[in-house]
């Protein structure tokens, strides 16, 4: 009976082996590619105005380097590119961000102006 | 048999499936996609002004759904459904930031147009005090000339104090304050001048030459002074513009020891004030 078991586990032993660490090389390029989006998130002020984003996408770098370092390239390519897509949404987000606030201070200018040029006209 | 080992096999394939997928299958990441890229074209906003965006979250899609199709392995579907359905987000929210563009762009313009108008009007304000200044002035020059041909016709003398208006001994009786009748000329032109310059006001200053005791001259003169008052007072001005003042010998304009010099000293002078009615004091 335990014999009989073990064959069925080596097999499945065996697919995870070649589904996880076989096949693709490391995908370094890859990672450099979202590492680059990362910092541009950080430029474009990710950290102050979309901090989940970028938050997830470091996690995931850091995850794809683990995988990596195990010869699990697959896994490492998978979260390499969910992390090049996770910065690049942090990288919108901050723009969108910024330029909210920018239209909404311009905003607040021309009804400061407005009422002025009321004053002036009186 | 049989059936025993088919259980643990299947379970390391899933274990194995879930290692890889990096989505909590709760819910199948594509539905989810499917889900938010729809949402990302059915908003018009992100349809309009996200184009670009919205084919890449559109190409991702497809991407997850041939791999679907193609039977790829769950946790290859699951991660193009994810990095779709990170497209559709990123879609939206640059739709987002281009419409906030928009606004900032439109705000500029309008601050610019609302900018423009404000200083054409304040320059338009600025010209047309600028104007009104010049009338004023030359209404005033006008008025100054007109005045000083009418006191010019009183041999009036233009001086630091303003426009002063000599009264000879002749007007007066001899050592007496009453005005002659040959005065009468010279009040009603002097009287007329006031009410055509209602702000100007005057004032009335006495003088006699040296002979006699210098009581009797202050006095004299402060009664002279007092008489051309009255004078214009009967004329209609108003005795708040007119004020006098009695000075006997002193301020002589000519030589005591002639005739002809004690008769110029013999005097009243009436200082007209400029238009704010002050007269400087001597």
């Amino acid at each position: 009976m335990n014999k009989l078991l073990l064959t069925p586990w080596l097999a499945g032993l065996a697919l995870a082996l070649t589904a996880c660490a076989s096949g693709p090389p490391a995908p370094t390029e890859q990672m450099a590619v979202s590492a680059a989006a990362i910092e541009q998130a950080v430029s474009a002020g990710a950290p102050e105005l979309a901090p989940r984003e970028l938050g997830t996408a470091r996690d995931k770098l850091a995850r794809a380097k683990v995988a990596m370092d195990a010869n699990d390239n697959t896994q490492a390519l998978i979260l390499a590119e969910q992390a090049q897509a996770d910065a690049q949404l942090a990288v919108t987000k901050a723009r969108t961000a910024k330029a909210e606030k920018a239209a909404a201070a311009l905003a607040e200018d021309r009804r400061v102006l407005r009422e002025e040029m009321q004053r002036n006209t009186k | 048999m049989k059936y025993l080992s088919s259980l643990p096999l299947s379970a390391i394939v899933l274990a194995v499936l879930s290692a890889c997928t990096t989505m909590p299958a709760d819910k199948s990441p594509i539905e989810i996609a499917r889900v938010d890229v729809q949402a990302a074209r059915d908003n018009p906003q992100t349809a309009t002004l996200a184009g670009s965006e919205l084919q890449a979250a559109d190409t991702a899609l497809q991407r997850a759904n041939q791999a679907q199709a193609n039977r790829e392995s769950a946790a290859t579907v699951d991660h193009l459904a994810y990095l779709a359905s990170q497209r559709a987000a990123i879609a939206q929210e640059a739709g987002r930031q281009k419409a906030a563009e928009q606004r900032i762009s439109d705000a500029n313009a309008v601050r610019d147009r609302m900018q423009l108008e404000n200083r054409t009007r304040e320059a338009d304000a600025a010209r047309q005090s600028t104007l009104d200044a010049q009338e004023k002035t030359r209404a005033a020059e006008l008025r100054n000339r007109q005045l000083e041909e009418r006191v010019k016709e009183l041999n009036a003398k233009p001086t630091p104090r303003g426009w002063v208006v000599t009264f000879g001994d002749v007007l007066f009786s001899t050592g007496q304050a009453q005005l002659k009748s040959g005065s009468a000329r010279n009040i009603d032109k002097l009287a007329g001048v006031l009410q055509s310059y209602p702000q100007r006001n005057v004032l009335i200053e006495g003088f006699t030459d040296s002979t006699g005791s210098e009581a009797t001259n202050m006095a004299l003169s402060q009664r002279r002074s007092a008489a051309v008052r009255e004078a214009l007072i009967d004329k209609g001005v108003s005795p708040s513009r007119i004020s006098t003042r009695g000075y006997g010998e002193s301020y002589p304009v000519a030589d005591n020891t002639s005739a002809g010099g004690r008769q110029l000293n013999r005097r009243v002078e009436i200082i007209l004030s400029d238009d704010t009615g002050v007269i400087p004091p001597r």
